[in-house]
């Protein structure tokens, strides 16, 4: 999804026929405001990011940020749950909240004329948010039963993705998903809640997105007249990471097989240094490649493995890029059941090892650039994508908006020697660090996992 | 001295409440006035006898359009389970003039995003593009359609992927809960009961190459199909582009497939079944009878099913404030009425832990008597009102399509659609209690539990 949303919208940005602003600013007390207006039938999205997530949650209770997100439809000092709740579906359409493993975002759909009383609502859970027991222990239930519907009912998926985010991050907090584990969750005090609530939802510690039709000094005016009352009694929150080794060098071999399981599917990742997505530039060449590689039917993987070869049903390739520590490459396919996974390893393997100058030629690159470009338009008609847009680049990867005002001269500059060197440094065997294998067996009853 | 300390202490405290409770002024909460929708629809006759389109202009740059082949679903392939959806899955695999590489590489260059989906009871494309490429994609969408040729290679790849997946579902719980809520509710004679894995798999394994030709011979049959478009095109040219196309898919297409007549009663009322499934979460759904479509009550049906467990009021509903909020039985929970064309049943889900299933099917019951009983008052009517049809969310050509097309599915006039969200509006609390005392009746509930636990059938 991350990709996808990356690939359309740097078409958005540079589009020829509307001009489009961003206007960004710091109010008094650090809180960070993104306006982007755009024709959408009086719709705003406004969202508000916290910079926080799994990977700043205290050991042993992996998940907090997760739960604290739950906690933040629970009331306030002002408003009890049910009013809080009660408002928020009255002048929103459509109002939800996500955690990831670097930050945590409440976002809205909502008409125009009610992005104040929205703002007021945000800004009275930034500070007065109110823990009841019952309602922790209640949403203890709820967050579990979540755990369950995500990660461990799913026949074929079932704990498996907590291993394979262990063999990717062996020593950081990204090695744990981030709704946490069963036993975490069990974990969680009211104390512990509320020392990571004051910690982190401050001012100066969130940014605030609106995207839609809003004038921008408008929506500025709404802004502070409702946060610049709220002031700020320390720093800024320092993220304390810790980072993976680089020099472990580590392979992982997880294989899956149950009775349970009736479908063959195969997985591989690569690791790259962080150092190959510190600018914008560098980070939408590396979404060139990936769109080259496997992101369509028109892909190098998918061209060759599903329509020339007929070897596997399906093949993808995707991006994993936190905001810290290293980043992941990898490639998905659903094997035919008839196929030896070895066989499937090997015809991959030839094709990413011969990418240059095979398979990536300089009329594909090309074509993936126009299509870039061509699909400009689109964005004009979903401000969503912008506003995700904003999130995956400024907010989670810290890129400067004045860059992304360039984009355009950015993505033209993009050479394909430049994404040559790309594939050269991140797809070489030695940056394979897992392999997954998940398949049928019939002897297997129940489940039967081997880690290497 | 004490004097100085009392001072200093009550500006001490008086700082401390100051940082620890700063008062964000709430109480701001505007009135909301209802207000016609301002869409601007217009019909588009075409040439040919065919149903004339409705489309609405608008300014960004983008085209959606969805065209729906009615009756073209899944109940009318009772007897040939899973063709439907064999066929739909390999008709972009090549046509006369183009390699499905080919036909990808097109969608892909000029940012055409085409798909062919089947439900119940219809077949639809949906076509998002840019604006200029509005003729290439619907003369991409004639070729591919008209021409398709289904490659044999790829029909067996298909094929043995599709029976790959049904066996796969077999182990996942909202597929056997669905199913089994369509044998209980319907029978298994109905068109909307597919029938057992066991029974489809053997039938998809014998489909030919000449099965699929013959059934795709009879779908996307223009005659009755119903065209809406939202973007900024040009009237003359959507006419010309869908004249040439539904009078080329005329010339090869036929059916005989037949309106069916709508029921808003289910079987077996009070039963409730145990589906055993080794997983840590167990899948409930539940259904009651609705009302149907055309009656005069049906705005009052939506209005009691957004109050028991409906997403437009997502936090608010009866079932999410009894069973997650209060009782924390369920992280998902919610009800939606069924929108096939022969059922206007609603529906009930929600998923939780095992040993929590029988609490959970007491509670859900009682909430539902609670709430027959008790009625909706005159201040949660207001307050529905507001949060559904003070105004639509109408951000994309998507949303706009999507609501014209549900407009149509429930035989809204053109005239009336800006002033169709106040039929909604203008319900009393009696119209809306009548109707709630009428469908929430708790021995009429079917449920269907799929998971560890074990409970007796009733």
């Amino acid at each position: 999804m991350k990709i996808k949303i990356l690939f359309i919208s740097i078409a958005f940005i540079f589009s020829v026929n509307a001009k489009i602003e961003i206007h960004q600013e710091i109010l008094i007390n650090g809180l960070k405001v993104i306006i982007v207006p755009m024709k959408s039938n009086e719709v705003v999205r406004l969202g508000i990011v916290y910079n926080v997530g799994s990977a700043d949650d205290p050991m042993c209770k992996i998940g907090l940020s997760h739960f604290l997100e739950h906690m933040m439809f629970k009331g306030t000092k002002t408003h009890s749950g049910p009013q809080f709740k009660q408002l928020l579906d009255k002048y929103s359409m459509y109002t939800n909240a996500t955690t990831s493993q670097d930050y945590t975002v409440y976002f809205h759909s909502l008409h125009k004329d009610f992005l104040e009383t929205i703002l007021k609502l945000e800004a009275d859970r930034m500070i007065n948010l109110k823990f009841d027991n019952k309602d922790v222990e209640s949403e203890r239930n709820v967050v579990a039963d979540e755990r369950n519907m995500r990660c461990d009912s799913d026949p074929e998926g079932r704990h498996i993705a907590d291993t394979i985010q262990r063999a990717k991050y062996l020593h950081s907090n990204y090695g744990i998903n981030a709704i946490g584990y069963p036993q975490h969750i069990k974990n969680y005090s009211k104390k512990a809640l509320i020392k990571h609530y004051r910690k982190f939802y401050k001012p100066n510690n969130a940014t605030i997105i609106v995207v839609g039709d809003v004038s921008i000094t408008e929506v500025v005016d709404k802004i502070k007249a409702t946060f610049n009352r709220i002031t700020v009694s320390s720093e800024a929150v320092k993220r304390n990471r810790v980072l993976d080794p680089t020099d472990l060098n580590l392979k992982h071999s997880i294989e899956r097989s149950s009775d349970q399981i009736k479908r063959s599917t195969i997985e591989f990742i690569y690791t790259f240094d962080r150092k190959h997505i510190d600018s914008l530039r560098k980070m939408f060449t590396l979404d060139i490649l990936n769109i080259c590689l496997g992101a369509n039917r028109r892909s190098i993987l998918y061209q060759e493995l599903v329509e020339k070869k007929q070897a596997v049903y399906s093949v993808s390739s995707g991006l994993e890029t936190p905001a810290f520590d290293k980043c992941f490459f990898s490639i998905f396919a659903h094997m035919k059941s008839e196929n030896d996974d070895k066989n499937v390893e090997k015809q991959i393997s030839d094709i990413v090892n011969n990418l240059i100058p095979t398979y990536l030629t300089k009329e594909l690159f090309e074509k993936v650039k126009n299509t870039i470009f061509e699909s400009q338009d689109l964005l004009l008609d979903n401000p969503g994508d912008m506003f995700l847009y904003i999130i995956n680049t400024a907010i989670a990867l810290g890129y400067n908006l004045e860059d992304v005002k360039n984009l355009k001269e950015i993505i033209t500059q993009i050479t394909f020697e430049e994404l040559q060197k790309m594939a050269k440094e991140i797809l070489i065997e030695n940056n394979k660090v897992c392999r997954i294998y998940i398949h049928p067996d019939e002897e297997a009853s129940k489940y039967k996992d081997q880690t290497n | 001295m004490n004097r100085k300390l009392l001072i200093i202490l009550t500006i001490v405290v008086v700082l401390l409440s100051y940082f620890c409770f700063q008062k964000i002024s709430g109480g701001y909460e505007p009135d909301i006035e209802f207000k016609n929708l301002q869409l601007n629809v217009k019909e588009i006759q075409l040439n040919g006898g065919f149903k004339p389109i409705w489309f609405s202009k608008t300014e960004n740059p983008a085209v959606a359009i969805e065209v729906v082949f009615h009756n073209e679903g899944a109940r009318s392939f009772k007897d040939t389970p899973g063709i439907l959806k064999l066929t739909v899955s390999t008709v972009l695999s090549g046509s006369k003039k183009y390699s499905e590489k080919e036909i990808h590489e097109l969608f892909i260059d000029n940012n055409i995003d085409l798909s062919l989906e089947s439900d119940s009871d219809d077949l639809m494309i949906h076509i998002y593009t840019v604006s200029k490429n509005f003729e290439l994609a619907i003369n991409l969408a004639e070729e591919v359609f008209s021409n398709a040729i289904f490659d044999n290679k790829k029909l067996k790849i298909q094929k043995q992927k599709i029976i790959e997946n049904y066996n796969q579902a077999r182990f996942y719980g909202d597929y056997i809960a669905d199913q089994e809520l369509s044998k209980l509710i319907y029978g298994e004679d109905h068109p909307y009961y597919e029938g057992n894995i066991d029974y489809v798999i053997p039938k998809i394994q014998k489909y030919t190459q000449n099965d699929i030709r013959l059934c795709y011979g009879k779908l996307l049959v223009p005659k009755d199909a119903t065209v809406t478009i939202a973007g900024n095109v040009d009237e003359t040219l959507i006419k010309k582009c869908f004249t040439n196309m539904f009078n080329n898919l005329s010339r090869i297409k036929k059916n005989n497939f037949k309106e069916v007549i709508q029921t808003a009663e289910i079987k077996n009322p009070g039963k409730i079944i145990h589906k055993e499934l080794d997983t840590s979460q167990s899948t409930i759904i539940f259904a009651l009878p609705g009302i149907l479509r055309d009656s005069n009550e049906k705005f009052a049906y939506v209005f009691v099913n957004e109050f028991l467990g409906g997403s437009s009021v997502a936090f608010n509903n009866k079932l999410f404030k009894e069973i997650r909020d209060k009782s924390g039985l369920a992280y998902a929970i919610g009800t939606e009425i069924s929108n096939r064309d022969m059922s206007s049943v609603l529906f009930g889900f929600a998923k939780t832990a095992p040993e929590n299933v029988g609490k959970l099917i007491e509670k859900t019951k009682e909430v539902i008597k609670k709430t027959a009983e008790e009625g909706l008052s005159n201040e949660d009517l207001k307050y529905y009102k507001i949060c559904k049809y003070s105004r639509q969310p109408m951000e994309t050509c998507k949303d706009i399509v999507s609501f014209l097309s549900k407009c149509r599915f429930n035989n809204v006039k053109l005239t009336e659609i800006n002033s169709y969200p106040f039929n909604y509006y203008k319900l009393t609390v009696e119209e809306v209690n009548k109707v709630m005392k009428k469908i929430l009746n708790v021995n009429n509930m079917v449920f269907v539990d799929c998971g560890k636990t074990v409970l007796e059938a009733k």
